[in-house]
């Protein structure tokens, strides 16, 4: 029997405190404690990528985190994410574009593509293809997904 | 086009879909992310043995294991559950098993469930199902397909004298003649290993059962609501209208979420039992050994040509294995039968013989995923004219313009009785040629030669079926629909309220239905919305499968469209006495055509309609609504056409494939949305890359999966995908108005075959080297060609 | 299960000596993917995260200390990982994917002693020196002597690592980590971890290391003595080879086959020298 911990966690801008089980994970205190139900669960082995979420402004795999290890720690999700509008431009340029097919990858998929460009500003095809290679998408093949990202790349640093 | 101002021209163009905007922000709403209250969840012991015995089942200790509600043996179950056998009754006989919701005495195959644990969260139940005890004894188990075909050894199914489950012949023409005479013949053996479909949103199901009214409500991830409830109605002993099934966003389908799952129906037999809501999710692991698998076949080919590379012949024989049942409703023997029926599609052959059959092994059930037996008969094929063309010193490319049909053949039937309309496989050639500018990259290759780099060419030229009629399946009894239907209704606002028995799997259904309405009608297309997914709601149907949505379902929305004009066109020549002939509807105005006014607009139309009818002539009742079904009934299938050509190099130190360049033609009839056509073109020879180069389920020799977790079975990512290029020929279907036809798979069933052939092409410098086993990995290619 | 996230190493110690059944948490990224198939239920977890003496990257006289808790990521991005260590970067940046990477430390992928993961090998070639505390204090582990089978190090019971030392002389070395996997980011079929310094045109500097082809990485010193002294030319990188090759005994698994691993093992052997040795003759 487990025993429950109080954690305070900040998601998406706000302070959370709940008392949590060591044994869930961020991705089902996220999805399930919190209701926020954009982030996906693929594998629970960390290879899909469909759980990615951000903490402490980097992107991790919650399906490998415990709830218990973000005590004190801050979470930004594919919602909160929307709701800055930090991603806007992406997202609108992944719909015309149809960069998603089912959408079940496509908030792990944002959340990378988000963190490459916070670290590559114009990023090569190929460097974006390496770096969303840890994200599985079994509808679109990928390429669509690559087009969208350069395309975000490319019209931020016009917008420049 | 369609952008500008009061356009409302969608069809042809590349329109981004409505229904994607909720899923970028992350507020979609899959199975799993829906609550019900009062829900329990369920987890299933599984078989760990692929043959065995239950001989007892101790649950004590899992009773008592916190949170727990429930913990229910197979036997237990079968009052609220009638087991079932799979068969289609219009194909020769099939050898069937009784299957279970979850069997009471005996596991055929690794994973299979048995007792079912419920409590009130998953983790919990996961803990008390550790604590179920079960003795077992374990049975000789059939593993690969040869040991399936002894004729002594063990059987799946003790009752069956054999583990073949179902075999049929195909013969036309004097096959013993034609090799006797024939100047060249050319041998193949190909294998095809099992693989599984992998939908990155796993199964799930919430069941929820209410006493009250003997009402039960399914939220479940499947492509096909109307075939999960009839068959879950026979099943359970539920009338059909009060089982109620809908269908939340779906993330992956690929034909994995089409069948009847023991662990699905057994979660709705279990909220019957129990008058609770229940939700079972697989997880990765249990999606490995529960999904249905796929191919895993044993092909032997022979073909005849003449000296100038006509084939006048072609054998083949196609042993596939099927699991340990077949599955639900409509029977894994389909994979062999387009195996049997489509290999020799692409060419004007005219003696053919095939055998076909399906073995039972203790394994998971193959079924239908993406492709369905057509990617294994383009394999065999295409395999065959690129082992001609190194055995005769053809042109790749040649030696298939010799053996296509013309274009202007059409309509023809083939060797196998199917009928062949709209192709155009000789343009189709000729674009790809040019595409790729095949010369050059002939040239290229011969340089690349002489640096010692492996540089292949892999073509091929297909033909896919898609959009069944009722022939494939209901035809046998298979509760499978093959029509579509949309309603259209005017609301009090003038918007178009649409609703279909298509489904949605990402492919874009909602977007090409609104397509389609928009521009018939003559309204934007966010002044449609459409309903899908709902048992109760939408008009019955097939749903998506068998790249049948845009030609079928699309054929229904654009009778209703039309319909639909006609009605409101006539309703506003009742309110402005002008005739319906001299107007028409452009961006949701109703227009005389001669003056250019616009006599009324859809919103005034909906509000008159809907509260004011006082202002419509007495004697006139305004009906607008309209429901059109529409069901392909003219040919067993709608055949397609796919040109495909790819460069790739192989690194024989290491026997790495790295893909290189690929260009695709397709004509699929009329293209409603080029770019969501292209984009399944590209999703699906994605998915073909995986099974060409990485994936397939290794098992040991007591049917044990050894690889069933996404690190040890590998599919496509990003970082090695190439980039895709896409042209398009459009022969409209003559089936129908539409004349659209299916291409949800083509680019599954063209590029195995391309893969292999270009691997084989970049070999050739070493001597015939024929690698004809699936997957292509690097140690089979280092075999193939003598390093280790 | 519980949870306790100490703040100090005599909390840590308390724990970890009044405790049976423990497992100290690092990222995670290793330790909850084995929880979650069920492989390892622990009645107590500690997290390690907040010990800042696990913390951090510093240089003491030529040797970069790397603290334990330190991720994959930090490491790939760290400048100061020159000459000799910048093996250990180059195989930081290849582990998994960017979200993996900002989770996984070094001082739980060593722990964790797998074979085909890429700082076992790439620490082995890089010759680094492993810090450990336990009940009974401090103490420095080799890496030759570190990993002593398949998941298992050298490490006693109650003993955990706190930093990893990397010479980062020679200064004039390079690190060459080649991962050869099915997929980029797959765990390697096999790898190749070299680090090699040039005087002009004669090998002064090798020391290589073979991953995923043992139990624990391969590393022969007769093999590293092949090369030191020499030209670097095919007969010597093949008798190098061919004595690790020997000395190899790769396990048939879904990456390869044992034929197929000894297939590669010269070769990418061959291919991480000559690399090497090219980008050493434009520096």
């Amino acid at each position: 029997m487990s025993n429950k911990t109080d954690i305070s966690v900040n998601v998406n801008g706000r302070e959370y405190t709940r008392h949590v089980s060591p044994r869930v994970s961020l991705a089902d205190f996220i999805r399930h404690d919190l209701g926020l139900t954009g982030t996906h669960v693929g594998c629970e082995h960390g290879v899909c990528g469909a759980c990615v979420v951000k903490l402490d402004g980097k992107i991790v795999r919650s399906c490998l985190t415990l709830a218990v290890q973000t005590d004190g720690h801050a979470i930004e999700t594919i919602e909160g994410l929307s709701e800055s509008g930090e991603i806007s431009d992406m997202q609108e340029i992944f719909h015309k574009r149809n960069a998603l097919q089912c959408g079940y990858c496509t908030p792990g998929i944002l959340l990378t593509a988000a963190e490459l460009l916070e670290k590559t500003a114009t990023p090569d095809r190929e460097e974006i293809r390496e770096f969303l290679s840890g994200n599985l998408c079994r509808c679109t093949g990928y390429e669509a997904i690559i087009d969208a990202v350069e395309e975000t790349a490319r019209e931020r640093q016009d917008g420049k | 086009m369609a952008n500008d101002t009061d356009l409302t021209d969608y069809i042809g163009h590349s329109v981004p879909r409505a229904n994607t905007l909720a899923l970028l922000n992350g507020r979609g709403q899959f199975v799993d992310d829906i609550s019900l209250p009062g829900m329990l969840h369920v987890c299933f012991v599984r078989s760990p043995y692929s043959h065995a015995r239950i001989l007892e089942i101790d649950k004590q200790d899992a009773l008592q294991s916190p949170g727990v509600v429930a913990v229910v043996t197979g036997k237990e179950l079968l009052a609220y559950c009638e087991p079932w056998r799979a068969e289609l009754t219009h194909l020769p006989p099939m050898q069937t098993a009784l299957q279970y919701a979850m069997p009471p005495e005996r596991v055929c195959y690794q994973g299979e469930p048995v007792v079912a644990v419920v409590a009130e969260s998953r983790a919990l139940a996961e803990d008390a199902a550790e604590l179920v005890e079960i003795d077992w004894e374990e049975l000789a188990n059939v593993a690969s397909i040869e040991e399936a075909m002894q004729s002594e050894g063990p059987r799946v199914h003790p009752e069956m004298d054999t583990n073949l489950a179902w075999s049929m012949e195909l013969e036309q023409g004097e096959l013993d003649k034609q090799f006797s005479a024939a100047d060249v013949i050319v041998e193949q053996e190909f294998y095809v290993d099992r693989q599984t479909g992998v939908t990155l949103e796993p199964r799930g199901i919430i069941a929820n059962y209410n006493s009250a009214d003997g009402q039960l409500l399914l939220h479940h991830s499947t492509q096909v609501p109307h075939i999960q409830r009839a068959v879950y109605s026979k099943q359970l002993g539920i009338k059909e209208s009060k089982l109620r099934i809908i269908c939340p966003d779906l993330g992956g389908g690929f034909g994995l979420k089409l069948h009847i799952y023991s662990d699905e129906i057994s979660t709705a037999a279990l909220s019957v039992m129990l008058n609770r809501p229940l939700k079972f999710i697989a997880d990765r692991l249990e999606s490995f050994l529960s999904d249905i698998h796929a191919r895993g076949h044993i092909v032997k080919a022979k073909m005849a040509l003449t000296e100038a590379g006509n084939i006048t012949a072609l054998q083949l024989e196609d042993v596939a294995g099927g699991g340990a049942y077949l599955i639900h409703p409509r029977t894994s023997t389909i994979e062999p039968l387009l195996v049997g029926v489509c290999t020799p599609l692409a060419y004007d052959i005219e003696h053919y013989k095939a055998n076909v059959s399906l073995v039972y092994q203790n394994k998971v059930p193959t079924a239908q995923y993406r492709g369905v037996g057509m990617p294994v008969a383009s394999l065999v094929m295409e395999g065959m004219m690129d082992a001609a063309a190194r055995k005769m010193q053809i042109d790749k490319a040649e030696i298939r313009k010799v053996n296509l049909r013309a274009d202007d053949a059409y309509p023809c039937k083939s060797v196998t009785g199917e009928t062949l309309e709209g192709l155009s496989q000789h343009e189709s050639l000729d674009r790809l040629l040019e595409m790729c500018a095949y010369p050059q990259l002939r040239e290229e290759q011969q340089k690349l030669r002489e640096q010692g780099i492996y540089r292949g060419i892999g073509l091929v030229t297909v033909v896919e079926g898609t959009s069944p009629s009722p022939a494939l399946y209901a035809a046998g009894g298979a509760p499978i629909s093959s029509r579509d239907a949309c309603t259209l209704r005017l609301e009090s606002d003038g918007s178009i309220a649409c609703i279909t028995s298509l489904t949605e799997q990402g492919q874009g259904a909602y977007a090409i239905i609104n397509q389609i309405v928009a521009d018939t009608i003559g309204v934007k297309m966010d002044e449609v919305d459409i309903l899908m997914g709902d048992t109760k709601a939408t008009p019955f149907g097939g749903g998506t499968w068998a790249s049948r949505g845009t030609s079928i379902a699309g054929e229904a929305a654009l009778l209703s469209a039309n319909a639909m004009k006609e009605k409101i066109l006539d309703a506003v020549s009742q309110l402005a006495d002008a005739p319906a002939e001299q107007l028409y509807i452009k961006n949701g105005k109703v227009i005389e055509i001669e003056t250019e006014k616009v006599v009324l607009t859809l919103e005034e139309l909906g509000r008159i309609t809907h509260y004011r009818t006082m202002e419509f002539p007495q004697g006139f009742d305004p009906e607008l609504v309209v429901t059109n079904h529409y069901s392909q009934r003219d040919h067993m299938m709608l055949y397609a056409n796919c040109a495909m050509c790819l460069t790739l190099d192989v690194d024989i130190n290491t026997g790495q494939v790295k893909l290189d360049q690929i260009w695709v033609v397709e004509d699929c009839g009329k293209v409603i949305n080029p770019m969501l056509v292209d984009e399944q073109i590209r999703g699906g020879v994605v998915q073909g890359i995986g099974s060409a180069l990485f994936e397939e389920c290794i098992y040991d020799e007591d049917a044990q999966l050894r690889n069933g977790t996404l690190a040890d079975y590998l599919v496509p990512m990003a970082g090695e995908m190439p980039d895709i290029k896409i042209a398009h020929v459009e022969t409209p279907t003559l089936v129908t108005e539409l004349g659209a036809k299916g291409c949800g798979e083509a680019g599954i069933i063209s590029i195995c075959a391309a893969i292999m052939n270009g691997i084989n092409d970049a070999l050739e410098p070493l001597g015939d080297v024929s690698l004809t086993s699936q997957p292509f990995t690097p140690e089979k290619i280092l075999k193939a060609i003598g390093k280790i | 299960m519980n949870y306790v996230e100490p703040s100090s190493i005599t909390e840590l110690m308390n724990y970890v000596t009044t405790v049976e059944d423990y497992r100290c948490l690092a990222g995670g990224a290793t330790l909850v993917a084995m929880m979650n198939v069920g492989l390892v239920e622990p009645e107590l977890l500690i997290s390690l995260h907040k010990l800042d003496e696990l913390k951090g990257m510093r240089i003491d006289q030529n040797v970069i200390r790397i603290g334990a808790m330190t991720t994959h990521t930090a490491i790939t991005d760290e400048d100061r990982l020159t000459g000799n260590a910048s093996l250990v970067r180059s195989a930081a940046g290849q582990i998994a994917h960017s979200a993996v990477r900002n989770m996984g430390t070094i001082g739980g992928a060593i722990s964790h002693a797998d074979p085909s993961a890429d700082f076992p090998a790439a620490l082995t070639a890089a010759n680094a020196t492993i810090e450990v505390l336990g009940p009974s204090g401090r103490r420095v582990i080799q890496i030759d002597d570190f990993f002593v089978n398949y998941l298992e190090t050298s490490l006693t019971e109650k003993e955990i690592v706190m930093a990893i030392m990397v010479p980062l002389s020679p200064a004039d070395a390079i690190g060459h980590h080649l991962k050869f996997s099915r997929v980029d980011g797959d765990y390697a079929t096999v790898s190749v971890s070299l680090a090699l310094a040039m005087e002009g045109r004669i090998c002064s500097y090798a020391r290589i290391a073979v991953g995923s082809v043992a139990a624990v990485p391969l590393r022969l010193k007769e093999a590293d003595d092949i090369l030191i002294g020499s030209n670097l030319e095919e007969s010597e990188i093949a008798r190098a080879s061919e004595l690790l090759l020997k000395s190899s005994d790769p396990i048939d698994d879904v990456r390869g086959s044992s034929s197929y691993r000894k297939f590669l093992i010269p070769r990418l052997i061959r291919q991480a020298v000559l690399q090497s040795k090219k980008e050493l003759s434009y520096t």
